[in-house]
């Protein structure tokens, strides 16, 4: 197993772990409100590795 | 505890070699007993949906930069990040909709939008990781 996938597979058992000990926890508006920009963010980051568009066509039609 | 089906999910997506895992999980996710224990709390639904939702970004992400992501598999990869995101958008605002003290109401084609793209991301993850090193 990679470093990657130990390191992926280490975070989810915390959050798992998070999730069971809050057991009835409710997450406030504001926590869901960080918890939405965090995700916009973590796209917004994926979208910054896009391949460059193709050039246009030389000389044109 | 039927929501934590969705980190199931997550977690069989993260196995290498083993995307047969992650369908069988993700089919349960799917299934009506999954979507009504998402209905019965759709607030920490959400917080877990986006959870598991920003963690299987990280780590596509996380391939691409290592150039296990090439530029095709990128382009079919992108549009499901952005289904799930806007599903989640969606969801945000039922959420944000509902008047304090009230259940909310999430529309049932929002968490089954997020639970395949997630069955779909953790797919793509599987194939990525295992069987092409």
């Amino acid at each position: 197993m990679d470093p990657l996938t130990i390191g992926a597979l280490g975070s989810l058992v915390l959050s798992i772990v998070d999730r069971l000990v809050k057991q009835g926890w409710v997450p406030t508006p504001e926590e869901k409100a960080q918890i939405t920009a965090l995700r916009k963010a973590v796209v917004a980051e994926w979208d910054s590795l896009a391949p460059p568009p193709p050039p246009p066509p030389a000389g044109g039609a | 505890m039927k929501r934590f089906l969705v980190y199931v999910c997550f977690l069989a997506g993260l196995l290498p070699a083993h995307p047969v895992v992650a369908v069988g999980a993700a089919a349960t996710v799917l299934s009506a007993p999954g979507c009504a224990a998402w209905r019965a709390n759709p607030g920490l639904a959400y917080y877990d949906a986006n959870t598991a939702f920003i963690e299987a970004v990280k780590v596509l992400t996380a391939l691409r930069q290592a150039a296990k992501i090439d530029d095709i598999s990128y382009g079919k990869v992108s549009p499901i990040i952005h289904a799930v995101d806007a599903a989640l958008d969606e969801w945000w605002t039922a959420l944000k909709a509902t008047p304090e003290g009230e259940t909310p109401s999430v529309p049932r084609t929002v968490t089954k939008a997020v639970t395949r793209g997630l069955l779909e991301l953790a797919v793509w993850q599987a194939k990525f990781q295992g069987g092409r090193d």
